[in-house]
């Protein structure tokens, strides 16, 4: 087997492979086993609209049925076989005495009712109107507990029914002795509403941006090694630095001076599940804040079994449930910082990286600089006086460790747990400065930053075991960063990229080559078209939630 | 460079269980632990489930059921039926184990550290007297893969077999 790195093997390394014409629209559905699990998913989301689409949400009235004697005038916008626009009717009947019978118990002193069940009855509308209705099995009407005594002769009963296209009902629910019966209405937009929200929110996770897809159809074309994370080197792995770390010559080959520009305003599908999560997310907030969550229970109420879930929220709360949720609490502002903040950080990022030019090490001036090579650990002779040597044997720069010990985050915060974790809290610490080394062919440079400046990309690993479970976040020795901060001179003369107070600007360290950290981000016009669309759904649910609409 | 009947041979010194292929730029390891058990398992976990279904059990029930069966694959697959995938890259070690969705792990070679390849032994005890498990594991700084084995010598066969893939894909220095 041929040894050695793929710059001197393989004969597509040309620059010129990597020329892609950037498109104006890009499907970017990602390639492997990911591609069958996101057309399900656009299947899944594109059925949801469709359902929506039948039921019509806004333009019906689907909380408040009609009555008996009225006549629903439900709209559609299309008419589907997997959804159902049901006309639900609530109103008083008058029934036929002996209907419903009661008998007392002497011995237990119970008075035991018996009514139709799995039969059509005939029952006239307070209107007036005979109507037939066909009561299903098991569907005994609701008597309150103040029910009069048992012999009492029932006529009349309040009731939820579904109109059938021959004009006959079928009972949902009833009620008798002026009880009420339990809540039905048109429920199914929310179970599509909550499979569609659920499905484009998975599709968010699983759709590469469109530089991303570019980027994994050239490594398939021209790399020799398999790349499993997204921040690896795309063609040119520059390991061979590690070992020849004093060497000054060549710039690397995949250094951003060297590769096309990336710059785009592709419009991907990702823009669309956007605007698609916000309409479903609406017709659910609508529903709680505006109607009250009145669909919402009669959801809850048809579709789950309270037993079991009973049994899953008991268990959780006599096992681990407040130390998950209280170390839930603990982590919220990283949780927050590593999930949402992200999506607001990211702006930032992409402005810090097309403000600075890339510039090689060697020709690199004081002052703001951006640089992009393979990061080094520091040896002996790198260190300043004073500074805290790292001899930790490994070959790692910096790593978060996410840790979980049945379920919980993090249990360094809890002292009955400390001393199962690994994860200590000097690990945490963001101001805790970190040095290396970044070296991109014409020479080097030691970067000093705090950790909260390191952008640590994709999980690198995840280790599990019965009942914890570890995710590591790291920088190894041989990866490619793309450094963007202050080049300072340092009190003993060495130069040095940090982060400088004194100009405000930003700095950071990214984990992996300028393409693989600008793939992470969704083109510009994207972002203004997600803010456009968010700003119009939340003008639209503040206007009906204070009556405007 | 090894050639393709050099490979065949390693693979052959453990009776089948091991298949190596030459990829591009990789060597492809396959281990194959009593595959047929998984088969068994599955059909007979179908026939229960139908069963359940024909019989007119609740949907709950039957879903419950499937769950449960689900489960029993996880935990038994890895020491009772197992196949997994061992591809051996100059700059890392891509591990897959299961049948349709794999679950990978990507071990990751260093400089200044080799990957860790070596045969265990979990001890256990029950009514019956002392249970051992054999095993062959690799890892590198993060991450593990484990291999069970039915004996010791297979396993130590196993650590042979991947320290000489390893050695064949090994960087230059």
């Amino acid at each position: 087997m041929e040894k050695g790195d793929s710059k001197k093997t393989s004969p597509k390394n040309n620059p010129k492979d990597m020329d892609v014409s950037v498109p104006i629209f890009s499907l970017s559905i990602p390639l492997g086993v990911r591609k069958y699990l996101t057309l399900f998913l656009y299947a899944v989301v594109i059925i949801s609209l469709l359902a929506i689409a039948e039921l019509n949400p806004w333009g019906n009235d689907l909380n408040n049925p009609s009555g008996l004697d009225e006549e629903n005038d439900y709209s559609s916008f299309i008419d589907v076989p997997w959804a159902e626009l049901k006309p639900i009717h609530h109103g008083t009947i008058d029934i036929e005495k002996g209907l419903i019978t009661s008998e007392l118990d002497d011995r237990n002193r119970y008075c035991s009712r018996e009514s139709p069940s799995n039969v059509w009855i005939k029952a006239n509308t307070s209107g007036g109107k005979e109507i037939d209705i066909f009561v299903p099995k098991n569907s005994g009407p609701r008597i309150s507990l103040d029910s009069p005594d048992c012999g009492e002769e029932v006529t009349q009963a309040e009731v939820y029914v579904e109109k059938n296209d021959n004009g006959s009902f079928e009972l949902l629910s009833w009620a008798i002795y002026d009880t009420k019966p339990e809540d039905k209405t048109n429920f199914e937009h929310i179970r599509w509403a909550v499979i569609g929200t659920i499905s484009a929110f998975l599709l968010l996770k699983l759709q590469p941006t469109e530089l991303q897809n570019r980027i994994e159809k050239i490594r398939r074309k021209n790399s020799l090694y398999s790349k499993t994370t997204v921040d690896e080197w795309v063609i040119y792995d520059s390991w061979d630095l590690v070992k020849n770390r004093d060497q000054e010559g060549e710039l690397i080959s995949e250094h951003p001076t060297k590769l096309p520009k990336t710059e785009s305003g592709v419009i991907t599908p990702w823009i669309f599940l956007v605007g698609t999560i916000f309409l479903l997310l609406h017709i659910l907030f609508r529903e709680i804040f505006i109607f009250g969550g009145s669909v919402l229970l009669v959801f809850l109420n048809h579709d789950l079994d309270y037993g079991i879930i009973a049994f899953i929220v008991g268990a959780f709360v006599i096992t681990v449930g407040p130390y998950v949720l209280i170390g839930k609490l603990f982590n919220l502002r990283s949780n927050i910082a590593n999930s949402f903040g992200i999506i607001f950080k990211k702006r930032r990022f992409v402005k810090m990286i097309d403000d600075v030019p890339t510039s090689t090490i060697r020709g690199m001036s004081i002052g703001r600089v951006e640089v992009a090579g393979v990061a080094l650990k520091m040896r002996f002779d790198d260190y300043s006086n004073g500074e805290v040597i790292d001899l930790t044997p490994n070959q790692n720069i910096i790593k978060r460790v996410d840790e979980r010990v049945v379920g919980i985050q993090n249990p360094d915060n809890w002292p009955i747990f400390r001393k199962l974790s690994g994860v200590k809290k000097k690990d945490l610490d963001p101001n805790h400065q970190i040095s290396f080394i970044v070296h991109d062919g014409t020479g080097s440079v030691v970067v000093k930053m705090p950790r909260k400046n390191f952008v640590l990309g994709a999980l690198r690993a995840k280790n599990s075991t019965k009942f914890s479970s570890k995710s590591y976040w790291t920088i190894d020795e041989g990866d490619p960063v793309l450094v963007i901060g202050e080049a300072i001179i340092g009190d003993d003369g060495q130069i040095y990229i940090g982060s400088d107070g004194s100009s405000n600007l930003p700095s950071a360290v990214f984990k992996g080559t300028e393409w693989t950290v600008q793939g992470g981000f969704r083109s510009t016009l994207e972002y203004v078209l997600a803010d456009i669309l968010f700003a119009i759904v939340f003008i639209i649910f503040m206007l009906q939630f204070w009556g405007v609409l | 460079m090894m050639q393709k009947s050099d490979l065949q041979k390693l693979g052959d010194s453990l009776d089948g269980l091991v298949k190596l292929e030459e990829g591009m730029n990789s060597v492809i390891m396959t281990y194959t632990f009593r595959p047929f058990l998984f088969w068994i398992f599955l059909s007979v976990a179908t026939s229960f489930l139908s069963l359940l279904y024909f019989a007119g059990i609740d949907n709950s029930m039957i879903g419950l059921a499937f769950i449960c069966c689900l489960g029993l694959i996880s935990i038994l697959r890895i020491r009772v039926f197992d196949k997994c995938q061992i591809e051996f890259f100059p700059r890392e070690i891509i591990c897959k184990r299961g049948f349709l969705f794999p679950k990978v792990t990507t071990l990751r070679r260093y400089t200044n550290h080799d990957l860790e390849i070596k045969s265990e032994i979990e001890r256990g005890s029950t009514q019956h007297g002392t249970v051992e498990h054999y095993s062959t594991y690799i890892s590198d700084w993060y991450g593990s893969f484990v291999v069970y084995c039915k004996s010791r010598g297979i396993s130590l066969e196993l650590v042979n077999i991947m320290k000489e893939c390893e050695k064949l894909t090994r960087m230059d220095d």
